[in-house]
């Protein structure tokens, strides 16, 4: 490469490092957001701090709720994730989905306009949780359930705080 | 040397092909993840994609996935015409009926493949336009990796190796024991945090010439194997393989 072409990379490169420190804008129009696979910022791992943990329980007819438990289990490794991996993906795409409750929960409207419950976000987590319960446990009438979204504990001996409790919900 | 125009393309049309055959396929086999009963349920999503009720509700969208298969395979198999653009089309369907993006990056980087090979195929009469069109997919990749060393570079827990210990710690990716042990060290945790951040600010530098692409290029695919095996992006891999023929060929012709 001549050295007007290495003083032009050079020069791109700056910019693009400049734009880089800036801090992060969300695309907050709906309509935008739908298609913002179209607007990437290639910010992989900028972003430290950890999802929250979702935790359910749930509780059968007139009887109180058991203890929480997590919804999302860790995904597994294995040798063939390269070409197949649809499990690790969809719990990568699950953990996107409690980020997103989050998103829009930090930027939830407290005039009372809507509720949180009504968020296309809380539903998608609802239906998270409601389809992991179903897949899990035996069909019943009566079941209640509740989640909530808590932080994760930064060591063995603190307690996760919680970021939002659910309404109860039928299973 | 770097390859010539025509098979810089044909190998950026068999590695998106084969990254969509991929992806569609792990769709498939989370098929009721999107189904009436399931997280992605159209019951919920309607409230936002009413309008696009035709071809985002379950089975509809189940269409859109087999036709996305389809033209995939035939790309593969070497059949241009409308498949690029039915391609273009129907991926961006797949992302908004998940709101936006399934898999975050990589739908993105997809993306970005698509739409330079969308305007090489219409473009095929004028090479500028061809030229023009891989030149944007590979501005883009050096891009990705450049912008996401630089925002690394600027936060004190990536230099001090603390951020990449956390991630790799973290139960949301399940990274394999023996990783997050040899990233319980600081040492360890700082020296793997630098090579990744270095190697992601240098990798703008495989302009200088195919030979250095070629370099930067190996060393992209262990990276992003590395990826696969502690995070599990897989589908990574393969779109930004997709991007590397377009590296390689403007590196020849830069130099």
């Amino acid at each position: 490469m001549s050295a007007s072409g290495i003083g032009v990379l050079a020069i791109l490169a700056l910019v693009l490092a400049v734009v880089a420190m800036l801090p992060r804008v969300e695309v907050q129009h709906p309509a935008i957001a739908l298609v913002r696979v179209l607007i990437p910022s290639w910010r992989f791992f900028d972003d430290i701090s950890e999802s929250p943990l979702l935790l359910a329980r749930v509780a059968t007819l007139g009887a109180p709720f058991g203890p929480w438990f997590p919804v999302l289990p860790p995904p597994r490794r294995a040798l063939r994730d390269l070409l197949w991996n649809p499990g690790g993906n969809l719990a990568l795409a699950c953990n996107a989905l409690v980020d997103h409750l989050v998103s829009d929960l930090a930027d939830f409207d407290e005039s009372g306009a809507i509720r949180a419950e009504e968020l296309v976000s809380y539903q998608l987590v609802l239906n998270l949780v409601r389809s992991t319960l179903a897949a899990r446990s035996q069909p019943a009438t009566g079941i209640r359930l509740q989640f909530k979204l808590a932080e994760r504990a930064s060591t063995t001996t603190s307690t996760p705080s919680d970021v939002m409790i659910s309404l109860e919900h039928g299973l | 040397m770097s390859p010539p125009l025509g098979l810089a393309l044909r190998w950026m049309e068999c590695i998106i092909a084969v990254a969509i055959i991929q992806g569609t396929l792990e769709l498939f086999a989370i098929r009721t993840t999107f189904a009436d009963d399931g997280i992605w349920r159209w019951s919920t999503l309607r409230r936002e994609l009413r309008w696009l009720q035709p071809v985002l509700a379950y089975r509809a969208f189940l269409g859109v996935l087999l036709v996305r298969l389809l033209a995939a395979s035939l790309l593969l198999s070497g059949v241009r015409g409308a498949t690029v653009p039915i391609l273009w089309v129907a991926t961006l369907f797949v992302n908004v009926r998940f709101l936006g993006t399934f898999n975050g990056g990589s739908d993105s980087m997809t993306m970005v493949v698509l739409s330079g090979l969308v305007v090489a195929h219409v473009g095929a009469p004028w090479p500028l336009l061809v030229q023009s069109a891989l030149l944007y997919v590979a501005v883009q990749s050096l891009m990705s990796y450049f912008i996401a060393g630089c925002v690394k570079l600027k936060n004190r827990e990536w230099r001090q190796g603390t951020a990449l210990r956390s991630f790799v710690a973290s139960p949301q990716f399940g990274a394999p024991e023996f990783v997050r042990q040899r990233l319980a060290s600081t040492a360890m945790a700082r020296t793997a945090s630098w090579c990744v951040m270095l190697f992601e600010c240098t990798v703008p530098l495989a302009l200088a010439g195919p030979t250095t692409a070629l370099v930067i290029i190996s060393v992209a695919s262990v990276f992003h194997l590395g990826n696969v095996a502690v995070f599990g992006l897989n589908r990574f891999f393969f779109a930004w393989g997709a991007t590397w023929p377009a590296i390689w060929y403007m590196s020849g012709q830069l130099e």
